[in-house]
Formats: C-alpha cells, structure tokens, sequence
C-alpha cells in the first residue's frame, strides 16, 4: 500500500511545470509513472512534490524532420514500439521498445521517462546510445541538450539538475546504410535486462566500416564501449563475432561493471564476450 | 497552475477529488495524491474483482483497462485519472459474462483463481487490438500477468478459444 504523502502537481503547460520543478529542488517529475509509482509504493522514492505531466500540453508529438525525429516526453514507448514512421528510419528504437516490460508498461511507461530513470536494465538507453540521442532539457530560465551518454551518472542517477526536466529527445536519422540489432538476457519475459546489447553497424564489401555497440545489464550505467567498436573497424564481416571474442575490450569496462551475488565477476566476464559476440553476429552476420 | 495539493504551497494535500467513469457509471473518488488506481478501485469503490498482487507492475492482478489500453491499475495514480474511463473485470462482458470468460471456464483455465480477473481484462484488452491473434502473439501480449499456479497453457488456450469463437 502507498503511505506516501506528497503534494501532487497537474500543470496544463511546459512552462507551468518548470515553475513548479523550480520551487521544489526534492521534486520528482512523472511521466507515465510506471518506474516512479512503483518506487513510492516501496517507499525507495519518498518526494516531497510529484509533477506529473499527464495533462501537459505539448509533450506527446513525434516530430519526424529530414534528418532528426523528436519524440515528446509523453510519448509512450507501445506508440514508439508501433508507429510505422519511426520502425521504418529508427528501427533499433522500435525493436528495443517492444522488448520493454508488458503491454501494460508501455501502454503508460513514456520514452523519455526510460531513460531518465536510468535503471541499468533499460533496454531504451543502449538503442539511444547507439543512436546517440540528445535531450532536450529545460529549466524554468535555461534550456539545453544532454547527449545520453551524459546524462547518466549511474544506477538511477543523471545528471539533471534540481528545476531541470526533459522535455523530448531527438534521434539523429542514420540514414539506410545501417543495419542494427537488439539482444536481452532476461530469466523471464518482461523482466528488466539482466544484459541487454544494441549494435549498429555499416558493412560495405563485405568489412564492417563502422561499428556502434552500446551495452546495459549488469553494469552501473549502460555505456558505449568504444574498444570494441575501434576492434571492429576494418574487419570482415564474417570475423566480427570472432573479434569480439578475442579482443580485450572488457577491461574497458572494469569500472561500470556491477557483479552480485546472482550474476558474479566471473560469470560475468565469462558470459558478457559470448552474449555481445552474438548480438554482433545477429547484426553484422557470420556468428561463431 | 491546476494543483491538487488545494492548501497551497508544498505541503501535501489530504484528500483529492477525482472524477472517473467506471464500468460507465460516474464515479467520484476521495482519495490522497499517493493512493494507486487499485487502491481507489478496491478500497474507495468497493469493486474487489481486481486483485492486489505485487503491487509494482509485474504481476497483473491488477489489471484493468483504461479507456481501451490494458494498465496495471498499482502503477497509476489515481489523482491523475480524472476524466478517464475505466473498465474492471466486473464492467467486462456486455450481458452476463463475455466470451473470453465463457472460455476460461470452459477450458478450464481457472486454478485459484487469484490471477483470473487480470488475465481475463487483458486478453479482453488483446482480442480488442488484435482479434485474431496467433498463440505467439497471445502469449505476447500477457507477458504482464502470471499466473503462479502455473496455467499458463489453458489460459492460452482459452484466449485463443475465445478468439476462434469456440465458445457459446
């Protein structure tokens, strides 16, 4: 049961919530609530002021220019999941999305609200990593963008400040050249990731020219891992999985990695190459 | 601003009022800005067919719909659903029980039961987007309910029985 006592805002407008978001810096922001209501129900979340954006103007377009989609912070994923624009240019987002919870969760669960609640398990922050997403941050006298990588400091934590929100985020369009592929470790369907990995990557005559890996799961933060895709610049394609296996881009994420008692360091160093070597080979072809 | 903390400032408001449709009847619910959909439903409206289970949106006792989309009801709050229409299980089925009941029954894909209600609105919620759904998209689609009697097979096939119209 919730016991939670806190003062419940229902701005109409952008603006009206920044002016909320600024007389609480202890405020917590809610999108479609499915990670925060959660949170507050087990008392881990326990906020003076809720800001729930649910009747906010504004915040539930997807906006699809030339070169850049943006996606409000309404948004729910079941719409990213299933909307043919965004699955036909920004197909890792959409793949990634419908591997997220239930119908249920993202019937409600938003876009943005992923990847602000930076759980290490999202399977929505590898795919905007990969396609390295910005978001659009606003206060209520700044605005700026935050490339995703940036945003997440670790386990639940980003590095929006107290009176700061995001209000959309916005995918650069990679253009038809890419392929991409999206892989998730869970003991149960819906489950949160236990590894999750999201690759891009452009093959031409046979070679990967360029290769984008973004890793979540049993790490303090998802990460880019730069390594490996520097290991996989050049290499034919039909070797990729092979060089993810033989390079030594683990010890690059020594420090982001979070080993417990169900997913031990060993485990981890043992399964993480041959789960990463598969979603390459899902993706760039030719599996070990 | 629209607040609903009525007293002014940061202190926490005890009591909202919320007006939602349920089962088509309009409803007004008395509640604090913490108490979930569920605990409205149950403890405010006295309507007990949606059951409690985890309480964090992963086990689907809970589920109801809101307008057509399947919700676990722990994961909203209910000062945000003014407004909204939402059907529980008891609000399923136009005259006596709907098919997808008939069929749970008929294939005998009820153990304790404690489950039913939220895999019955769900597949409900299913059958409403996709009225002919595959055994793979049916069991898809109720990735958000368990049944911890372990069931699962007879209530897919119930889903599925409901869907053929096998049922009277």
């Amino acid at each position: 049961m919730s016991s939670s006592l806190f003062a419940l805002e229902r701005p109409a407008s952008v603006s009206e919530a920044l002016d909320a978001l600024a007389t609480e810096p202890e405020a917590r922001v809610m999108a479609g609530g499915q990670s925060l209501v959660p949170l507050l129900t087990l008392g881990l979340a326990a906020p003076p002021m809720v800001v729930s954006l649910d009747r906010c103007e504004g915040l539930a377009d997807i906006e699809a220019e030339p070169d850049e989609v943006t996606v409000g912070a309404m948004v729910t994923t079941r719409r990213v999941e299933l909307d043919a624009g965004l699955g036909a240019r920004l197909p890792l987002l959409t793949r990634a999305a419908a591997s997220v919870g239930s119908p249920h969760v993202r019937n409600f669960g938003t876009l943005v609200g992923n990847l602000c609640h930076a759980d290490p398990g999202s399977d929505l922050i590898p795919a905007a990593l990969c396609l390295e997403a910005e978001l659009e941050v606003r206060s209520a006298h700044d605005r700026r963008r935050v490339g995703v990588g940036d945003l997440i400091d670790g386990p639940f934590a980003t590095a929006l400040q107290p009176g700061e929100m995001a209000v959309a985020v916005g995918f650069p369009v990679p253009g038809p050249a890419w392929r991409c592929g999206y892989r998730k470790l869970v003991r149960r369907a819906g489950d949160l990731a236990m590894a999750c990995a999201a690759v891009m990557a452009r093959v031409t005559d046979g070679a990967v020219a360029e290769a984008r890996v973004a890793l979540g799961g049993p790490l303090r933060r998802a990460v880019r891992v730069p390594g490996l895709e520097a290991d996989l610049a050049g290499v034919a394609a039909a070797d990729a999985a092979r060089t993810v296996l033989g390079g030594s881009w683990m010890d690059g994420l020594a420090g982001d990695l979070l080993p417990d008692a169900t997913l031990p360091a060993d485990y981890l160093a043992a399964m993480l190459p041959r789960f990463t070597a598969a979603a390459v080979a899902d993706t760039i072809g030719a599996g070990p | 601003m629209t607040a609903v903390s009525a007293n002014g400032g940061n202190r926490p408001a005890d009591s909202v009022s919320v007006t939602v449709s349920v089962n088509g009847r309009r409803r007004v619910i008395d509640c604090r800005p913490g108490d979930t959909l569920l605990e409205a439903l149950r403890g405010h409206l006295g309507l007990t067919g949606t059951k409690s289970g985890c309480e964090i949106g992963y086990c689907g006792a809970c589920t109801v719909l809101v307008a057509a989309a399947a919700a676990h009801s722990c994961c909203l709050l209910a000062a945000t659903m003014d407004g909204r229409e939402i059907t529980t299980v008891e609000g399923i089925g136009d005259e006596g029980l709907d098919p997808v009941q008939v069929a749970f029954l008929e294939t005998g894909a009820v153990q304790c039961g404690y489950c039913t209600p939220g895999f019955v609105v769900s597949a409900r919620a299913l059958l409403a987007e996709n009225p002919a759904p595959s055994e793979a998209e049916i069991r898809r689609y109720l990735t958000g309910n368990i049944c911890r009697c372990s069931g699962f097979a007879a209530i897919v096939r119930a889903v599925a029985a409901a869907a053929a119209g096998e049922v009277r």
